[in-house]
């Protein structure tokens, strides 16, 4: 690898030293009770309790040595937040989170503010129990996969509760840590869903008053059941055009409860604290470490200035093994050049309202701000004009709220004016 | 190409009959020596190629004759029969009929590109020379056809015994009628159980005027009765008259290919005198000289002999280096002579049929470039001139005799080029007449030819349109003469005659405009007489016509790559035909998107394409991104080809969808 020395000298050597040494943390626990039609992550079917003593020791091993390592790598001293995703995380022993944890705190420093989550499945076993053990090993904020308020489409959806016991846990998670702390998952498009289903659906869930709500669009993916099924005609969703009134109906009920969308899918009550700091940071830009098979990184090495992405042995077996020969089990890794960083970002930031960052930007681009590379281009006037983009009071780039909701047709435009400034300016790597 | 795979197949066949695998040139399996070739041969008492002497065929025992059938009715395979019969190719030696030589030919069973073979039959004891000049199978070639037959006497009117008199047939019967040949009439496939021979006897008496008694029945897949067709051929179709041995010599030029090793191959019928191997000649129309290298017979493939004389055909290699060199109906004649007299009045051919042509990948250029050379090399017919369109790029515009003609080409093109290529909606061309002196001088002339709709004057200096008119005949069974009388006079088309054929079946002829039935005209009648009509035209003039240029807008700017003219009565049908198809293919923008197709400012169809309400994946993507940034760089990949207009984003794709066939 080279590193250009204008590209060292042109960046502020603090600020930019202190952003490689912060990053947040994601653990992958990749096994599920019951596989979702929909889901297209890296997963694998357990039952529950099953994995056995001796399978689970060997995981927390695992994750806890692959950890050090990933840690090893790079300069990283402060963490920010960490999350614990899957899979099916609430399925692992709580004392593995606890351990998780722990290890993280004693190879960085937190401070108090860290955040960490964990997603809850409402099938897992004892949850209450779990939840308060959670507590009190320091996780401080849950996510419930509640999905669906529909029995039936529950059942399509191939999830193994039922509505009820997702509001349960909506319920004993919002007593243990505090209504800021909850976030609720809910999909639409669902095989069956109505403009008018999908509204009563909100409107039952927002009678149960969450601070934070994470709204997915259920997108069919190849290899997955619900796939076939739609591709041979025996489920359908609904259509594009459904679709986008669904997504604008969601937008603007939610926003009537004070629920304002901060990101495509994400929706905070106004005001509060319930934002996920985790997930900001992912499309802020700031480093993450992805522990456990599958997981993703993007880390800047010990260093170095340019910026890595790494994945994960996605098959958990192979994954121990790789772990307990090389001490972590990174199937690929690339160094990412400078035009990769900023599509990134920029690909990212641009689905929240805060938008892309100047401080950000100035980081991975010192040479060029961001008013030289697209305040005046010409491909972009007709989204300026028209109010898709704007530019905030700090000098960040933004998509405004009709933007946001088309953002897809915007970010191709964006990434060519940022590839040709590229290709005349010639960015150092 | 077609050539070298005809070489492949040559050797093919060698390699089966003989140990050796021998020069191609020389073509060995020709030339028989083995016994059990020879046998047969003895068989039917015809005389091996090595023997033959053409000094000892005057004039008297020479018969050129041609085979015109409808598609389907058996011409390949009686010419592979005549062919086995007299010995000239072994019997069964290939399962391909050995006249179709292309590919396409083989595929679709017709002939395209004309092939001749000489053949010696023993009538009576005495040897005739026998030229068979095989014509393309359908009259879209209709030139190929006429410039075959002017080098014949006589005809084989081959008909189905089963599916009886057809449009084709009808169209080539006043072909060779037209030519004052001799025909003689043959029913063919009177094996096959459905055969109907006394049936479709009516039908020739009551269409041709043929009596029952003339007609040969046979069937040339079983070889009954094929011999009768050898007899008729020599007694009921004269020598070539008007030919003099003791003349110099004189040629007519009917035929030609290319091959990459000798140049271009020429087929000619000698009228006088006698032509030798380092004689020169010159080209009457071309004005250029050449010095034989090579002549000889085709049988079908070339022997090189050492002379042709007076009535025979044969071909001739001379250094002539394109195809457009060797003009098909024009006079070969003994360097130096004066004031020759043409053997036919020499006729270019005209394109009637244009489309343009282009790559689906730009950086393929070259690529199809290549492939056109190598077709266009043999097929001097087709006229390719380079076109660029802002939508779909560099390309070209070809010129096809007609219909089939261009669909066989494309064809060709296709399986030559290895990929496939974008085929714009055919067009015709128009003749438009000017008015005001300074545009007729700007034009050269009152009345001008337009190929191509885009290069349409303005319409203020127009004086009258004039389009291409066809004569159409239909025959059908005349419980499908309802639809197909409503899709006539759909396509503008005028009856002229209709008469019974037979009990069944009737005849109809419109007069069309070319452009009407230029599209999918013959599909249309297919499907609605479940595949029983038969459908062939002649040209027929042009006529003073009514056409418009239909616009096609979008947002109000007029896309000039999607204008188009058509005939003022069918501006609103095109119209909202046009306008559908680009509102199921323009992506949704940020913005409605009003489509409009207009005359002469006049709004006469409309679609809209609603604005996108939402375009964004609301999906959980954590941090695994790297699908999500591959899915938008192909995206803004896909963005910087697209056309801008009225700040509308164009794929190339939504142009190939409106403006392909």
């Amino acid at each position: 690898m080279k590193i250009f020395p204008t590209y060292l000298s042109q960046c502020d050597h603090s600020l930019f030293n202190i952003f490689k040494s912060e990053a947040t943390v994601y653990f992958h626990w990749p096994f599920c009770k019951n596989i979702c039609t929909f889901c297209n992550f890296n997963k694998y079917k357990r039952s529950e309790n099953k994995l056995g003593q001796h399978f689970e020791n060997k995981m927390e091993n695992s994750l806890l040595r692959e950890t050090q390592t990933i840690f090893g790598l790079t300069g990283v001293n402060k963490i920010k937040s960490i999350y614990f995703g899957g899979g099916t995380p609430s399925l692992a022993p709580p004392t593995t989170i606890s351990r998780l944890i722990q290890c993280v705190k004693q190879l960085a420093n937190t401070d108090e503010k860290i955040e960490i989550t964990i997603e809850c499945n409402p099938s897992s076993l004892n949850m209450t129990q779990k939840l308060e053990e959670y507590f009190k090993f320091g996780v401080n904020r849950v996510s419930v996969g509640l999905q669906s308020l529909d029995d039936k489409k529950l059942k399509i959806l191939g999830r193994d509760h039922s509505a009820n016991d997702g509001l349960m846990l909506l319920k004993q998670a919002t007593e243990i840590f505090g209504s800021d702390s909850v976030s609720v998952d809910l999909l639409f498009r669902k095989p069956g869903d109505t403009i008018k289903s999908w509204e009563n659906e909100l409107i039952q869930m927002l009678e149960h008053k969450p601070h934070h709500v994470s709204l997915y669009e259920l997108t069919p993916e190849k290899g997955t059941r619900l796939f076939r099924e739609l591709k041979s005609g025996e489920l359908t969703i609904p259509n594009e055009n459904d679709t986008a009134s669904m997504y604008l109906l969601a937008v603007k009920l939610l926003k009537e409860s004070s629920l304002e969308r901060y990101e495509i899918s994400n929706f905070a009550k106004a005001g509060s604290r319930a934002q996920s700091l985790h997930n900001m940071s992912y499309w802020h830009g700031t480093q993450y470490l992805g522990i456990g098979p599958g997981a993703h990184s993007r880390i800047f090495p010990l260093d170095a200035d340019l910026r890595e992405s790494r994945i994960q042995t996605l098959d958990p077996q192979s994954w121990q093994d790789l772990v307990e020969r090389d001490g972590h089990a990174t199937r690929l890794c690339k160094q990412q050049n400078r035009l990769e960083v900023l599509s990134e970002l920029l690909v990212t930031s641009l689905r929240t309202t805060k938008g892309t960052q100047p401080n950000r930007w100035n980081l991975f681009q010192p040479q060029y701000s961001m008013k030289d590379v697209f305040g005046a281009a010409e491909p972009l006037k007709f989204f300026y004009l028209n109010g898709y983009l704007r530019w905030g009071m700090n000098g960040s780039f933004q998509a405004t709220d009709r933007g946001l909701n088309v953002v897809d047709a915007i970010l191709p435009t964006v990434l060519n004016v940022l590839g040709e400034y590229h290709t005349r300016n010639k960015f150092s790597p | 190409m077609w050539k070298s795979r005809s070489t492949y197949h040559a050797l093919k066949i060698c390699s089966r009959n003989y140990a050796k695998v021998v020069s191609w040139k020389k073509r060995v399996f020709l030339l028989p020596t083995t016994s059990c070739f020879h046998c047969h041969l003895q068989h039917y008492s015809s005389k091996p190629n090595s023997e033959i002497d053409l000094t000892l065929f005057p004039t008297e025992r020479i018969r050129n004759f041609s085979i015109i059938a409808h598609i389907d009715h058996g011409k390949s395979t009686l010419a592979d029969r005549l062919l086995e019969l007299t010995g000239t190719i072994g019997k069964g030696s290939h399962e391909a009929q050995m006249l179709d030589r292309l590919q396409v030919e083989r595929e679709r069973g017709i002939t395209v590109k004309a092939q001749t073979a000489t053949l010696v039959y023993n009538y009576q004891g005495i040897d005739y020379l026998l030229n068979l000049i095989d014509t393309p199978g359908h009259v879209d070639f209709s030139f190929e056809v006429a410039r075959s037959l002017a080098a014949c006497q006589g005809v084989i009117l081959l008909v189905d015994a089963n599916q009886g008199v057809q449009a084709q047939t009808v169209a080539n019967f006043f072909l060779a009628f037209s030519q004052n040949l001799a025909i003689v009439p043959v029913m063919n496939k009177i094996d096959l159980k459905n055969a109907n021979p006394e049936s479709v006897a009516i039908q020739m008496k009551n269409v041709f005027e043929f009596e029952s008694e003339d007609i040969l029945r046979i069937s040339a897949k079983t070889g009954l009765n094929v011999d009768s067709v050898l007899q008729s051929i020599v007694e009921r179709i004269p020598p070539p008259s008007h030919c003099d041995i003791a003349k110099p010599f004189r040629a007519l030029l009917f035929d030609s290919w290319y091959d990459r090793y000798r140049g271009v191959i020429a087929v000619i019928a000698v009228i006088d005198g006698v032509i030798r191997s380092g004689d020169s000649v010159s080209a009457k129309h071309t004005g250029k000289s050449y010095e034989i290298k090579e002549l000889g017979i085709l049988r079908p493939n070339e022997v090189s002999l050492s002379c042709l004389q007076a009535g025979q055909v044969g071909y001739v290699v001379c250094n002539m280096r394109s195809s457009t060199e060797a003009k098909v109906g024009d006079t070969l004649f003994k360097k130096g002579l004066v004031e020759v007299e043409e053997v036919a009045s020499f006729r270019q051919s005209k394109p009637m049929v244009f489309a343009g042509v282009y790559p689906m990948d730009q950086s393929e250029t070259p690529a199809l470039r290549s492939a056109l050379e190598k077709l266009t090399l043999n097929d001097s017919s087709v006229t390719v001139a380079k076109e660029s369109s802002a939508a779909l790029g560099q390309g070209w515009r070809l010129g096809f005799l007609g219909l089939l003609h261009m669909e066989v080409f494309n064809q060709r093109l296709e399986q030559e080029y290895g990929a496939e290529v974008i085929v714009t909606v055919p067009s015709v061309p128009y003749k438009i007449r000017l008015h005001g002196e300074k545009n007729i001088k700007k034009y050269g002339e009152r009345d001008i030819i337009v190929n191509n709709p885009a290069f349409f004057p303005d319409p203020n200096i127009i004086e009258q349109y004039f389009e291409p008119m066809v004569l159409g005949t239909i025959i059908t069974p005349d419980i499908y003469m309802g639809p197909i009388m409503s899709l006539a006079l759909d396509r503008r088309g005028v009856q002229v005659d209709s008469k019974n054929v037979d009990n069944s079946r009737v005849m109809m002829q419109f007069k069309f405009p070319l452009n009407e039935i230029a599209v999918d005209f013959y599909d249309a009648l297919k499907s609605l007489s479940s595949g029983y009509a038969s459908f062939d035209y002649e040209e027929d003039g042009f006529e003073a016509s009514d056409i418009v240029k239909l616009h096609i807008m979008l947002n109000g700017e007029v896309v000039e790559e999607l204008s188009t003219v058509v005939h003022a009565s069918k501006a609103r049908k095109y119209g909202k035909e046009i306008c559908l198809r680009l509102q199921e293919t323009i992506p949704r923008q940020m913005f409605q998107v009003a489509i409009q197709a207009a005359v002469g400012g006049k709004v006469v169809a409309r679609e809209n394409v609603a604005a996108l309400r939402k375009d964004v994946t609301a999906k959980c993507y954590g941090g695994d991104i790297s699908r999500r940034m591959k899915l938008l760089k192909r995206q803004a990949e896909g963005k910087k080809r697209m056309k801008s207009i009225a700040n509308i984003e164009l794929p190339r794709d939504t142009f190939i969808k409106v403006l392909k066939r």
